[in-house]
């Protein structure tokens, strides 16, 4: 594939050095003319998910093979070959809905088929299920030993003529669009907050799969664990970051793919501690213009800032002086008035995904636990 | 939207740099009862505990490689108010809590504290940690109280938060109104209630669960994030209870009682 490119990266959490856990990051990548496929995924910290550094390289191994499957499948190149799929398949918005569901059931199937041989070829010991609470122990001695090999999951795909992103659980997936803007690409599943995310190994996890799907072709496209997420925690943040990493990709390939390696090391020692990977596909035909662009955007950001902390306009960091109550401001609740908080808080819709609870049923959720 | 540190990385990197993960920041909310029954001894020891313990959560944060300390304040009489519209940094809260003859708008501080959780409003912008919230009262609420705490309680942040309540003196020690203060620790039992009827132990035990608190919780930024809020914060209780200066007498007439007095 002669525009995309993909790279991965990967290091062990400072926090799971320091108390000698495995990574249980695993990341992936395939390329050839037709398709570029990037993957990475995030096995669960706490204890009673104590293969889930197996249950992530599973899911990277099943998901590259079911991608590439998948992709392989329709007609890229107008061949009119009756064995293929025609891409209109996938014009029509319901049916590449339809499609990719069907992708991730064969990428759960088959790693479930993983996760269920090498349980039969290894066998839970009862010294693995000894540090656990009863009630794993009743579990894996049942029917939910997949928990053990719990992991999240992000794809990242591009053809000459779509692209995909799938996710389970946390982590984020950016787009950078040939308009140079980044943002993330897909929305949290409500029930990720906190250390809390879904899972692979969820026995409704097929509920539980998020993706997008389009034929406007990005600049590149970028999937983190959530050690990186975790450690830059706005969208301002995280977006600045990704930002960066296009422009570095700007003076080559290799040069961008090598800052990433050499930063993701700073993210953990610096950031959150735990395992901290990426993976990427970059548009390589079109990124030395794009990243210039983010460069003069980030620029003009500067000069703006620059304007604005030496602006009269004092930081008001203690409201009043001593003695006075402090000035409210507007949206502020009066007393007596039951808020109602997409009202109150003014870009309702955020404070209402970030702040308040999911619904949780009895079991849909899979604790990440210590990090540690 | 507070884009301060944005804005000084851009200013300060180079365009070649990739950001570095900006420190995190904790938290740390007084939600203190300023009515009238809280007036004179109960508000000055009040007072002078924060005063002290700022200081000390200064040092805390300085020495910190991973987590700052920022306050957050609400008071609430015959209504609630916000005292910090920002976070506020220790070595910055120099508040003087007063009281007038008010009443105990507990379930106003509530929705107040509720609209601070929020990265919309108090805790935008920072890399912000779980925070510890320390609730302070004298009484029995005199507003409607429990849908606003239900409210509050589907709000993540105070539902992840290692939660105090003091119960300051004979009245907010009743059954009654412990049970309140029980409630908005979000435990199921007392063991986070702090039971305080005199000057020395509200001092002591606010000074030790600020600190212990802060410390358990600027270090588990990164290492702890999934442990239960009500079991760390029992952690820390216990921490405090020990660090704290107020044993009962170990001899003499007085042996086993509190050498302080039940003065409230």
């Amino acid at each position: 594939m002669k525009r995309f490119k993909a790279f991965t990266s990967s290091v062990i959490g400072r926090e799971h050095v320091r108390s000698g856990k495995v990574c249980q990051d695993s990341v992936g990548s395939y390329e050839d003319d037709d398709m570029v496929i990037a993957v990475v995924s995030d096995g669960h910290g706490s204890p009673q998910y104590f293969r889930s550094d197996r249950g992530s390289a599973f899911a990277v191994e099943v998901s590259l093979r079911c991608v590439r499957e998948f992709i392989s499948s329709f007609d890229l190149h107008g061949s009119c070959d009756s064995s293929l799929l025609p891409l209109s398949e996938l014009d029509d918005p319901d049916s590449a809905e339809q499609y990719l569901h069907r992708l991730e059931e064969s990428i759960l199937v088959e790693w479930s088929n993983m996760v269920e041989e090498d349980r039969y070829k290894d066998p839970f010991t009862e010294e693995d299920l000894a540090p656990l609470s009863p009630k794993y122990r009743t579990r894996y001695r049942g029917d939910l030993y997949p928990h053990a090999y719990g992991a999240t999951l992000i794809i990242t795909a591009a053809t000459e003529r779509f692209w995909f992103v799938i996710q389970m659980g946390d982590g984020y997936a950016v787009k950078t669009g040939r308009d140079g803007s980044t943002d993330v690409a897909l929305e949290l599943d409500p029930l990720c907050q906190f250390n809390i995310s879904t899972s692979l190994c969820l026995e409704d996890a097929m509920e539980h799969f998020c993706h997008v799907f389009s034929t406007e072709l990005p600049a590149a496209l970028f999937a983190a664990s959530d050690g990186v997420d975790d450690s830059y925690v706005s969208r301002e943040l995280l977006t600045d970051l990704y930002e960066s990493i296009v422009i570095g990709f700007g003076n080559g390939f290799e040069a961008g793919k090598k800052k990433v390696e050499d930063f993701l090391p700073v993210i953990t020692r610096d950031g959150k501690g735990d395992d901290t990977s990426m993976v990427g596909i970059i548009d390589v035909s079109v990124i030395e213009k794009i990243a210039g662009e983010c460069r003069e955007k980030r620029r003009k950001r500067k000069d703006a800032a620059h304007i604005s902390q030496t602006s009269d306009e004092p930081w008001d960091g203690l409201s009043e002086p001593q003695g006075d109550a402090a000035d409210l401001s507007e949206d502020m609740p009066e007393p007596g008035q039951i808020q109602d908080g997409s009202e109150d808080t003014g870009d309702g819709s955020a404070a209402q995904n970030e702040d308040t609870a999911a619904e949780t049923a009895a079991e849909p959720i899979a604790e990440e636990g210590d990090n540690a | 939207m507070n884009t301060d540190n944005l804005d000084l990385r851009i200013n300060n990197a180079d365009d070649e740099d990739l950001p570095a993960p900006p420190k995190k920041t904790m938290p740390l909310f007084y939600v203190v009862d300023n009515s009238g029954s809280m007036a004179g001894d109960k508000i000055q020891t009040v007072n002078a505990a924060l005063e002290e313990i700022m200081g000390l959560l200064d040092e805390i944060s300085k020495s910190n490689d991973d987590a700052d300390i920022k306050i957050g304040c609400i008071t609430f009489d015959t209504s609630a108010k916000i005292i910090t519209k920002t976070p506020v940094s220790p070595a910055d809260f120099k508040y003087e809590i007063t009281t007038n003859r008010g009443l105990t708008a507990l379930g106003d501080a509530l929705t107040k504290l509720d609209w601070m959780l929020s990265r919309d409003h108090f805790l935008k912008g920072d890399n912000f940690v779980r925070p510890v919230i320390i609730f302070l009262s004298d009484g029995a609420p005199t507003d409607e109280w429990e849908s606003k705490l239900k409210k509050l309680s589907e709000n993540n942040w105070y539902k992840y938060a290692l939660k105090f309540s003091f119960a300051i003196g004979k009245d907010a020690n009743e059954p009654e109104n412990k049970s309140i203060l029980m409630k908005l620790t979000g435990s199921k039992s007392d063991e986070l209630v702090m039971e305080v009827n005199n000057a020395v132990k509200l001092r002591e035990y606010l000074k030790e669960i600020s600190v212990v608190a802060s410390k358990f919780n600027t270090r588990s930024a990164t290492t702890n994030a999934s442990e239960d809020p009500e079991e760390m914060a029992k952690d820390v209780k216990k921490e405090a209870k020990k660090n704290a200066q107020v044993d009962p007498a170990t001899t003499g007439k007085n042996k086993g009682k509190d050498p302080f007095g039940t003065n409230w």
